[in-house]
This record gives structure tokens, sequence and C-alpha cells, in this order.
């Protein structure tokens, strides 16, 4: 690799931040993410919360049914 | 061979692998409708401006079609207790309303649609009606699935209920459960796109 490549080749695979996340300029962009992620984490705990107590109770039913 | 545990439940979950396997889709289905309410979230709180979702939909005629749903729900569940007792005729009579009432709740949708369309109000116009057609369209394409499934069970629920009447039971309890999820999601689209 010749060294005008070398040097665009790190230029091409420089990490860059999200401009939408990581903008300083532009709270209410970042704010409105925030809003949309906890909506989504809301969802997917309660959703999480069905499975574990399913998966609770499953483990009760079957010590029950094995004791019986 | 047969499908295990699809007559009498499974000692340890309680339920038909049916009944667990329509709960898990519903599982599913959360997931799918909640990255949406996410995505109506994100864009309105990011909004400068948003449109007065009230005065550019017609909450009279979403709200008769919200009846007409939760009257559908209504019906299944009575459907399904009907099928429970044993009475074939009071379900299939059930049966028969719950699908006269989505036929309904898809054709006033599909008035809606039109009338908002005449107005020029397009899934290009804004991000939230892009959002009110995804989400809606969605949920009808959902109402149509069950409609689907409801109506390939009336029409066998004869044939069913004389080889097996303990499984035809069962499988109207995951249609129903289905058909009251599609109901609980209407209700929090009613209350998302057209009230808030």
């Amino acid at each position: 690799m010749t060294m005008s490549g070398r040097a665009r080749f790190v230029a091409l695979t420089r990490a860059l931040p999200c401009a939408v996340c990581f903008s300083p300029t532009d709270p209410l962009v970042r704010d409105s993410v925030n809003v949309g992620i906890f909506v989504l984490l809301g969802v997917t705990v309660i959703v999480l919360t069905g499975f574990a107590a399913f998966i609770i109770r499953i483990a009760q039913r079957s010590r029950m049914h094995e004791s019986s | 061979m047969d499908i295990p545990y699809s007559i009498e439940p499974r000692a340890d979950t309680g339920v038909t692998n049916a009944t667990l396997g329509m709960w898990l889709f519903i599982a599913s289905e959360v997931m799918l409708f909640g990255s949406l309410f996410s995505s109506y979230a994100l864009l309105r709180t990011g909004a400068g401006t948003w449109p007065d979702q009230g005065a550019i939909l017609n909450v009279p005629l979403a709200s008769a079609n919200t009846l007409v749903l939760l009257a559908s729900s209504a019906a299944m569940i009575g459907g399904s207790r009907a099928l429970t007792a044993g009475r074939l005729h009071d379900f299939r009579r059930a049966f028969g309303i719950v699908l006269l009432l989505g036929v309904v709740f898809l054709g006033v949708k599909g008035v809606e649609y039109a009338e908002e369309i005449g107005r020029g109000l397009r899934p290009a116009t804004n991000n939230f009606l892009g959002l009110y057609f995804t989400l809606t369209g969605l949920h009808a394409a959902h109402v149509v699935g069950g409609l689907i499934v409801n109506a390939w069970l009336m029409a066998t629920s004869s044939r069913t209920w004389a080889t097996g009447p303990v499984r035809l039971q069962n499988r109207v309890r995951a249609a129903a459960i289905y058909w009251n999820f599609i109901d609980a999601i209407w209700l929090a689209m009613f209350v998302t796109l057209y009230l808030l």
C-alpha cells in the first residue's frame, strides 16, 4: 500500500461519533432520542418481567409436580 | 405423530402448548408495536411543531370504531365461554358477530383512510401521518389475520367439535387471546394517535 493509500485507509476507518446522539448543539434531538429509548426500554422491561414471572411459575409448578 | 400437550395442559406450565405458543407470539408482537410507539415518542418530542392530531383525524368515527372492536372482544369472550360450557350453537352465533364486527371495523377504517387521502393527508405529508398510517395499517393487517383464523375456526367448528371438542375449545381460547390483544393495541393507539 502506498503512503497516500494508507492515509486514505486511515481516514476512512476513523471512528466518528453519531451526529444525532453526540451532538452537543441540539439538546432537543438528544432529549427526544432519550424519550424514545426510555419508551422502548419500558416495553422491553414489561415483556422481560412477563418472561421472568412465567419461568418462576414453571419452576414452582415443576417442584410441586415432582413432590406430588 | 401428534403434537404433545395440544389437548391437555402441561403439568409444569399449566397451559397447553398452543396457549403457550400464543403468549410467546404476543410477546414478540408487543415488541413490534412497542418499537413503533417508541418511534412516535422520539419523533413527537423531537419535533419543533406537531400537528393537532384531533383536528386532522376523524375522532368521532374512530371512537365509534373503538366501540365496534370492544364489542367484538366481548362477543369473542362470550363465544369462548359458550364453547367451554359445551354450547356449540351459541359459540357459532358469537363468532358470527365477531366476524361481522371485525369486517365493520375494517370498513370504517377504510372510509377513514379514503377521507384522509381525499383531503391530501398521505404518509409522506408529515412524520405524524407517516406513523399514523404505519401503526393503523399494521393493526389492520393483524385484524385481517385474526379474521381469517376466526373464519376458519368457525367454518371447521362442527367437524372439530365432533372429533375433538377440547381441541376446539383450546384453539378458540388461543384465538381469543390474540383478538383481545389486538383490541388492547387499538386502545393504546386510539389514545396516542387521536386523543393526545
